[in-house]
């Protein structure tokens, strides 16, 4: 059997996923949680994204914006994989073999190799383009790719209740 | 009342909602699309008028940039949850749960109301009132109720 259906299976047996589960209340309030976190981390992160594609704050330096909303998102981000993790682990066999859930999952890979290519590369010579209101190319091509892979993983989050 | 909902679930454009897989999830992903919008705009605000959160703007400024788009949002959520609701309705209509949501989102909206028509004048006085922040703490337990509310109903009644 693979390895990580086996991970899934004893997670969801430990006594945290099996009290999540069993429970009327606590997979509600962590999902409520999450919902929130979604607002900060997606929120904090399509910020900057639409001032790197020049359709928001376009009098404000992206490093500015960068310095004041990524700490959000980051704050958003811890929320989201604890909360996630929880949740997961109530019903981790059942995840597995959800597409919506694996789509998911391939997204947040993705809009990190993404956010990843974007500071190594892009954001390297962001002195030269801090102020300018449309960023160059390779940058509005990154925050474009990001919004896009979040909002998918917002709205594959949501479809795993339709799979 | 009842049964007029439950009637609805019948009507052709309400079936081909419920029957169609991806129609019914792309309405309910809207849902949540708009719910960030909607809630994420106003506790900003309510944040902002408790001090807590994006002090380099005023009270006035911040709400003359988001209220448009809570608007908005409250719009299209009101849109795909009636749609939602239709096409189960016979059963939502009477669900105790459901009953809370709905109960909750109105007393959230008044608070809502509430800031709307006072934000401008809270915004220009040296202090904010603890009437203001009050309102403002109110609605972000409101919310954050009706939320919690929102996924009770698929927890606790199985609907949705």
């Amino acid at each position: 059997m693979h390895l990580i259906f086996v991970v899934c299976q004893w997670l969801e047996q430990t006594s945290i996923g099996t009290v999540i589960r069993e429970s009327l209340w606590l997979f509600p309030v962590i999902e409520t949680v999450h919902i929130f976190g979604i607002i900060l981390l997606v929120g904090g992160t399509s910020i900057l994204d639409l001032r790197l594609m020049g359709l928001t704050f376009r009098d404000e330096a992206v490093s500015k914006l960068a310095r004041r909303f990524l700490p959000w998102a980051w704050a958003g981000f811890i929320i989201q994989v604890t909360t996630g993790l929880l949740m997961f682990s109530s019903e981790a066999t059942k995840m597995y073999v959800n597409r919506a859930f694996q789509v998911k999952m391939l997204l947040i890979v993705a809009a990190g190799v993404n956010a990843l290519v974007f500071h190594s590369l892009a954001y390297q010579s962001v002195g030269k383009w801090d102020k300018d209101p449309v960023a160059p190319m390779s940058a509005r091509v990154a925050g474009l790719i990001s919004i896009l892979f979040w909002f998918g993983i917002v709205a594959m989050g949501r479809w795993i209740a339709y799979v | 009342m009842g049964n007029f909902f439950a009637g609805l679930e019948h009507a052709a454009w309400v079936m081909k909602i419920a029957e169609t897989g991806w129609l019914y999830a792309t309405v309910s992903v809207t849902h949540y699309f708009t719910l960030f919008v909607l809630v994420g705009t106003i506790v900003l605000v309510d944040l902002r008028i408790l001090g807590v959160a994006a002090r380099s703007q005023t009270v006035t400024q911040l709400g003359e940039t988001l209220f448009p788009w809570t608007w908005t949002a409250l719009g299209l959520a009101l849109l795909s949850g009636f749609l939602m609701f239709t096409t189960d309705g016979g059963d939502y209509y009477p669900d105790p749960v459901f009953r809370v949501k709905m109960t909750v989102i109105l007393l959230a909206l008044i608070s809502a109301v509430i800031v709307q028509r006072n934000f401008r004048k809270w915004g220009q006085a040296p202090v904010i009132s603890t009437g203001a922040k009050l309102v403002a703490f109110v609605s972000i337990v409101l919310w954050v109720g009706a939320i919690l509310a929102g996924v009770e109903i698929a927890a606790i009644s199985g609907l949705g």
